[in-house]
């Protein structure tokens, strides 16, 4: 399934960029451009090679043709499945080339040859030739990364990645500082967007399983369950929330509300870059993501209702912005807005597939428009934009731009058989057949958008003839005679940075394009004109789109009466037709050879100037949240200045610095000294041997508790479970009497000081030392005294009974001190009698976490409200505040709860809680416990015979009162002692 | 024969001791010398890094030789880093001599002598052993530092080193004698498998035990048992310096971890209330703590990379004390700590001999001032060192601490009290490590101070090289060095 190919459509501007960024500033600019051009051109090669590649498996038949390079796994990751078990899921970096990413492949690299090639004239003055076109190059790779990805998070790759050269090629003359914030503006703005795009992803991998789109698209129909956010359903299925985020990723990178607002800046960068990237590419990626995952998109239709409002407001503001501008960029910067609106507008009401028709139209007919307006710029030397007002009858010098101008205008404008009538009227289509038919989509958002969208198509017409007729007819306003009309709105254009460097027009003899950008031009003004006919009215002709993207884009499903019904077809029709009537009409009355703006000098005061302040979005940003940003930003800078760097740094050095000085001081050179810190490190560390280490640790299981001391050589332990003050283990020291037979060597065997092992049998037992002890008295030659633990003792026994010359054994329990032995563990049971009677534990539980313990004594104490949460303990009358109290009094746990609590409804608060101790109650929203407590305490002796000991308070949580009456009374004593 | 084949890194440089020793008698081209010792140890190296890839089986030794010395994966390992250092350190000490015009055979065979007693040292499984290997390289060492016999600082440092590491050498050969008593054996499984069956005199075993470990940390320079280091390390030559800081430790350390896994295994002696994880965990503080600390203070670069050697020693110690606990990520951390520092080490002080030439030495921070403008292809390796010392990725520093810290995570408990520690105080040596870096790139020599100018050595060039590479492949590709550790550490738990 490897298809090397894709894999190098990728490789070839990636490795142009490498080489370009590297090395191009030492090469000569014919190599740079070789290099730059032809790595672009090879991947349009490739891409078109694959793609006849990809209707020929189409002809044969196939369904969904695709081809796949399978390059590495990228990484892995633990993801839960739906049982709860974790299993890796691995990312692989996959480039699959289908109908889809094919088409859209095609555009990137065939609309970038073509700049490219734009750029070699445009940009041959240019300093740093070699960066923008490594910029470029990587711009083209990311691009291409972001369409042929195969999954999210390579697809999230390509996405920063044009984000990034975005940024810097709108920073391309950082040197200005307008031009480089404008990009950092539209790199703040994409990351905001970025955001969502990863909740987004989170959200649908979390469900599918996988990272695939393909896995994510058939997992789709699980995703209208609900979705679970911090442990609760929020009011909203999977897909609503992954589809709301990823619309917000859209709004960064495709210009919508509310994010739009750095397009219009980002024509700080130079015009070959306009129309790449802010008209003909990176801006649809967001279009290009909807389709992708166009069946998750269709499970929500709440979120396709915002997408497609959303959309079309969009469509109009950037509209009406456009319609007052005085700069050819900027126009075409909101026309750009306008018409990425369309496409929203259109993946909203579910015509995902119309949506990407208008992409790959409007991708020809804007490229060209920009490319236009920058050959116009370059013919008369504006610098970074052109006022249309100071412009005007260039089709004399300009035949050659004039008449691609134009033909894209037609096209944008709507004019039957150009481009954009056919996607513009796919768009309204979409629109009015959610009007008008029964659709999961409710009808209002269809009207909404078919007039909203109508609207703005009006408003569009309009202003692209505007434009028109004001750059190329009339006559030429900076040319020699002509005064500059200088006296418009400037004041209050707060974002003209000041571009007019010429300030009294411009170059009064525009001089004409090369073959460079003639040929871009050329090429693109005919597939301006003729791009709509690959998307025909299937109601009548042969619509060559929609049977090519079916397996790649989903879309409404429609009875076939509804997809049959003509209304919607005659309306939209209607619509888009009357709209570039008018708005052609309309301009052509108002600017056909006209040299002043009547038509928006007209317009009431207010609104021109609301308008040409792009309603004031900007202002409006910059007083809220830019502002709030600001003021939290310059709070952690003095914070950072005066508590870090002051404080914090300050005083670890000056620390730093005095312990150096000191130890410094200790390195006398005096050889003396050295043996000496050698011999009290030595000492120092013999010291912590001395003396025992008891370190107790707890386990408790119900009424029983497991208690293990710390171990170490030669270490002896007894233990206190019951906090009575005696040892319990062992519980009594033992006296053997052992007898000989007559005439046995016993007697002769058994010799003080030693062993009492060694001295019955020479062999080894299999009892340990420890199991029997020293011999302590060999006076009346027979009775000895051991320090076994309890349970040995028939151990010890069996193995003196079985020995040779000895009659009988006899143990006898002796009162006395309790003895150390050698387990550091022990295990107790606990019954009610040894319960501490002045101590007690208290359990709040809140909901499903972790119980909070506090230890109580007699003497109340304090229950910090902190860490009860915001339901505290108990419920409170309204007006009180005050901490809760407990603590123990006659074996009983006492709270005074009347605090902190809650306010709740129906529950009267109370004064006092008595809780004997195993009982539980309800206190407000927590469930308290009272659970008994035993003092435990160990002895550790060493092999020194230094001696130390520990006490804990062993909580018993698990003893209930209704366990307490299981626990089996004991005749002797409740403790069992297990090795 | 090939029963001696895993002892054959260990014979090789014997025998080349013994022949250098007879060259140095009748060759007049002493620096020809250095080449024939560098070739020989590394072979010795390449012969045990070969044997531990291969993973073959290695034949136990013959009867003689079986209880004293060690047949396994830790102990070519060890072999491996020691002969890199003796190497390295060898090429750079040719160009050193030859410079400052103190061409004497004697060095070489020092060096191979110490190499061969550090050897004999990681591999030894008995105490007798121990401390042949150990007065073997201490010997050797306390000689190559007095070399320069005419330079008071250098006696000096060598008459400090000598009383006090026969006082340490004593404390361990008590230490050794106690265990001797309580157990009824020098070889240390044999007193490991007696103090697990628990019939031994507890406090013997735990006097022996203190003694034993405060010897060997004494050659490690854990604090409170670092004190000649700072005066050893600045009187002896560069060369030797860089020497006592990788193949004595590396040594020493080797003997720590066999001593630690097989003399006291058990839960008795292992534990954390009374056993040795506390000592370690007591001398790994400390050293980190104090030498960090008091290396910001210094003035001259050499003192510097002393004390930096302290705390290098405290990281490693905090390895060997998670040991009790997670056993084998542990140990495997520490021998790639080992690794990555021999190679940094080496890699450190032998820049410091390259910035200098013959009366201009480069000994204090201002002595570096500018170099790194001037010189700075020789700057390069110096900065590489410094950064892999302070655990700066990707370098082989950066993998050595890594492990070492992360197996004390591992650990639990306390121990990641212990990684915070370490990671504050390397946070503090990170300050001096830099310091390297600032004074050599954007500081400018004062007026009329006589500036290090670098030597010119084929010797000291490519000892650089390689051991820059080894800095650099370790910290790319840690992998293989780490996947021989494990194995290693994995042998010896069994």
């Amino acid at each position: 399934m490897d298809n090397l190919a894709i894999l190098w459509i990728v490789l070839l501007p990636l490795a142009g960029a490498i080489i370009n960024g590297l090395a191009g500033r030492f090469a000569d600019r014919k190599l740079v451009a070789l290099v730059a051009v032809g790595s672009v051109l090879g991947a349009f090669a490739l891409a078109v090679s694959s793609f006849l590649e990809l209707t020929h498996l189409k002809a044969e038949g196939v369904e969904d043709p695709r081809l796949v390079a399978d390059v590495y796994q990228w990484f892995t990751v633990s993801l839960p499945s739906a049982t709860g078990a974790f299993r890796e899921v691995p990312i692989q970096v996959r480039f699959v080339f289908d109908s889809l990413s094919g088409l859209m492949t095609l555009v990137v690299t065939g609309i970038g040859s073509l700049i490219h090639i734009y750029s070699l004239e445009y940009m041959s003055e240019e300093k740093s030739y070699a960066r923008f076109f490594a910029y470029l190059n990587l711009f083209t790779a990311s691009m291409l990364i972001l369409v042929l990805a195969s999954s999210l998070p390579l697809m999230f790759v390509g996405w920063e990645g044009v984000g990034l050269c975005s940024y810097l090629l709108i920073g391309f003359w950082y040197e200005t500082p307008a031009y480089a914030a404008a990009g950092r503006k539209a790199f703040v703005a994409n990351r905001i967007g970025d955001f969502g795009v990863l909740v987004g992803m989170f959200a649908l991998v979390m469900v599918a399983g996988s990272f695939e789109f393909t896995d994510i698209n058939s997992a789709s129909p699980e995703m209208t369950a609900p979705m679970v956010f911090g442990g609760s359903a929020l009011e909203m299925s999977i897909a609503t929330f992954a589809c709301l985020f990823l619309f917000l990723g859209c709004t960064g990178k495709s210009a919508q509300i509310p994010l739009y607002v750095w397009l219009p800046d980002a024509m700080a960068g130079p015009t070959p870059v306009s129309a790449l990237i802010h008209a003909a590419t990176m801006v649809t990626a967001g279009v290009y993501l909807c389709c992708r995952l166009s069946p998750v998109f269709l499970q929500t239709p709440s979120a396709m209702e915002v997408i497609a409002v959303i959309g079309a407001l969009t469509a109009f503001l950037g509209a009406t912005i456009a319609v007052v501008q005085r700069e050819m960029k900027k126009i075409l910067a909101y026309s750009t807005v306008s018409q990425l609106g369309f496409m929203f507008a259109a993946v909203g009401v579910g015509a995902f597939a119309s949506g990407f028709f208008h992409v790959f139209t409007h991708a020809f007919f804007k490229a060209c428009l920009f490319l236009g307006a920058g050959a116009v710029m370059h013919a008369v030397h504006a610098h970074g934009d052109a006022d249309i007002f100071k412009l005007g009858g260039l089709k004399k010098h300009l035949p050659l731009v004039r008449w691609t101008f134009l033909l894209s205008c037609l096209a944008i404008a709507g004019v039957p058989g150009f481009s954009g009538f056919f996607s513009k009227d796919e768009v309204l289509l979409g629109a009015t057949t959610v009007a008008m038919v029964e659709t999961p989509i409710a009808p209002w958002v269809g009207w909404v958008v078919a007039i909203l969208l109508t609207l703005a198509a009006t408003l569009t017409a309009f202003y692209m003839f505007r434009l028109y007729y004001l750059t190329f007819t009339g006559t030429y306003r900076s040319g020699e005679g002509a005064h500059a009309d200088g006296e418009h709105a400037e004041g209050e254009d707060a974002d003209d940075h000041g571009h007019d460097d010429h300030g009294h027009g411009y170059d009064p003899h525009p001089h004409k394009p090369g073959i460079a950008i003639g040929l871009a031009l050329t090429v693109l003004a005919a597939g301006a004109v003729f791009a709509g006919l690959l998307g025909l009215p299937h109601h009548w002709l042969p619509n060559w789109w929609h049977h090519w993207m079916e397996p790649s884009i989903a879309g409404l499903a429609l009875s076939e009466e509804a997809s049959h019904a003509m209304g919607p077809v005659w309306a939209a029709m209607g619509m888009g037709v009357l709209a570039m009537a008018v708005g052609v009409g309309l301009a052509t009355v108002q600017y056909r050879d006209k040299n002043e703006d009547t038509f928006t000098a007209s317009l009431p005061k207010g609104l021109f100037s609301f308008l040409f302040d792009k309603w004031r979005v900007d202002e409006l940003y910059g007083a809220t949240i830019i502002r709030l940003n600001k003021g939290i930003a310059v709070l952690s800078g003095r914070l950072d200045k005066s508590f870090i760097d002051g404080l914090l740094t300050g005083l670890t050095s000056k620390a730093v610095a005095l312990g150096s000085f000191l130890f410094t001081r200790i390195q006398v050179g005096v050889v003396h000294a050295y043996g000496l810190v050698m011999v009290i490190g030595l000492l120092g560390l013999g010291w912590w041997f001395l003396y025992p280490h008891a370190e107790l640790e707890v386990e408790t299981d119900g009424a029983a508790a497991t208690l293990q001391a710390g171990r170490g050589l030669g270490y002896e332990y007894r233990f206190d479970l019951d906090g009575d003050g005696a040892y319990d283990v062992p519980a009594q020291p033992t006296r053997v009497t052992v007898r000989f037979e007559q005439g046995a060597t016993g007697a002769q065997l058994l010799r003080a000081g030693m062993r009492v092992r060694a001295a019955i049998s020479p062999e080894p037992w299999p009892a340990d030392r420890a199991a029997l002890g020293r011999l302590v008295s060999q006076r009346g030659g027979k009775t000895y005294e051991l320090t076994p633990p309890l349970t040995r003792l028939d151990d010890v026994r069996a193995a003196l009974e079985g020995s040779e010359g000895i009659a009988s054994v006899r143990f006898e329990a002796v009162a006395g001190a309790a003895r150390f032995a050698r387990e550091a563990r022990a295990e107790a049971r606990y019954d009610e009698g040894q319960f501490a009677t002045d101590r007690a534990a208290l359990l709040i539980a809140q909901g499903r976490a972790e119980p909070i313990r506090i230890l109580l004594g007699t003497s109340p104490t304090r229950i910090d409200p902190s860490v009860l949460g915001p339901n505290g303990l108990g419920v409170r009358e309204e007006g009180t505040n005050l901490p809760p109290y407990a603590w123990v009094e006659d074996g009983k746990v006492v709270i005074r709860p009347n605090a902190a609590g809650a306010v709740i409804a129906g529950q009267e608060p109370v004064e006092r809680v008595e809780l004997g101790v195993g009982e539980a109650t309800r206190l407000g929203m927590a469930m308290v416990r009272a659970a008994p407590v035993v003092r435990a305490t160990v002895e550790v002796r060493n092999a020194f015979g230094n001696v130390a000991r520990e006490s804990v308070d062993v909580i018993l949580e698990g003893a209930s009162a209704s366990a307490r009456a299981q626990l089996v009374p004991s005749s002797l004593h409740p403790i069992e002692v297990l090795r | 024969m090939s029963d001696w084949l895993s002892i054959v890194p260990l014979l090789l440089v014997a025998t080349s001791g013994l022949f250098i020793m007879l060259a140095d008698a009748f060759s007049k081209e002493k620096a020809e010398l250095a080449l024939v010792t560098a070739v020989s140890l590394g072979t010795a190296g390449l012969v045990a890094v070969g044997l531990l890839a291969s993973g073959s089986a290695l034949p136990p030794l013959p009867e003689v030789l079986g209880s004293y010395l060690a047949v396994d994966e830790l102990s070519l390992f060890f072999d491996f880093v020691i002969c890199l250092g003796g190497a390295l350190s060898a090429l750079v000490a040719g160009g050193y001599l030859r410079e400052h015009e103190l061409e004497r055979g004697e060095l070489y065979v020092l060096i191979v002598l110490a190499t061969f007693g550090a050897m004999v040292l990681a591999r030894s499984t008995d105490l007798l052993t121990l401390f042949l290997g150990l007065e073997t390289m201490s010997l050797s060492v306390y000689a190559m530092i007095a070399f320069r016999r005419t330079s008071a600082r250098a006696v000096e440092g060598a008459m400090k080193y000598f009383l006090l590491g026969s006082f340490a050498a004593a404390i361990l050969l008590f230490g050794g004698a106690l265990l001797y008593a309580a157990t009824g054996h020098t070889d240390f499984a044999g007193i490991g498998a007696k103090i697990g069956s628990g019939e031994v005199e507890p406090v013997l075993v735990l006097v022996g035990m203190l003694m034993v470990l405060a010897g060997l940390a004494f050659k490690v320079g854990a604090v409170p048992f670092h004190m000649w280091t700072p005066d050893a390390y600045e009187g002896a030559m560069t060369p030797v310096t860089g020497f006592m800081s990788v193949a004595v430790k590396a040594a020493a350390f080797a003997v720590f971890v066999r001593i630690l896994v097989v003399a006291l295994p058990g839960e008795e002696v292992a534990s954390m209330t009374s056993g040795w994880p506390p000592v370690l965990i007591f001398l790994s503080v400390l050293s980190m703590v104090y030498g960090n600390v008091a290396a910001v203070a210094q003035k001259s670069v050499k003192r510097m990379l002393a004390y930096s050697s302290i705390a290098h020693a405290g990281y490693i110690l905090l390895g060997l004390a998670a040991a009790s606990v997670v056993g084998e990520p542990a140990i495997s951390g520490v021998l790639f700590y080992l690794l990555a520092y021999t190679v940094s080490n080496i890699l450190a002080f032998g820049s410091l001999v390259m910035i200098g030439s013959r009366g201009k030495e480069a000994v204090d921070y201002d002595d570096l001032a500018g170099v790194g403008r001037r010189h700075p292809y020789v700057a390069l390796p110096f900065i590489i060192g410094v950064l892999s010392l302070m655990g700066f990725p990707p370098t082989a520093g950066f993998f050595g601490k890594y492990y070492v810290f992360n197996a004390a995570v591992q650990a639990g408990g306390g121990f990641v009290w212990l990684a915070v520690i370490g990671l504050l105080a390397s946070a503090v040596g990170a300050y001096y490590y830099l310091r390297v870096v600032v004074v050599m790139l954007m500081k400018s020599p004062a007026e009329g101070q006589v500036v290090a100018v670098p030597m010119k050595s084929g010797y000291v060039a490519s000892a650089l090289a390689m051991s820059g590479a080894a800095v650099m492949v370790f910290g790319l590709l840690p992998s293989w060095a780490l996947d021989l550790a494990i194995s290693a550490a994995q042998k010896l738990i069994g």
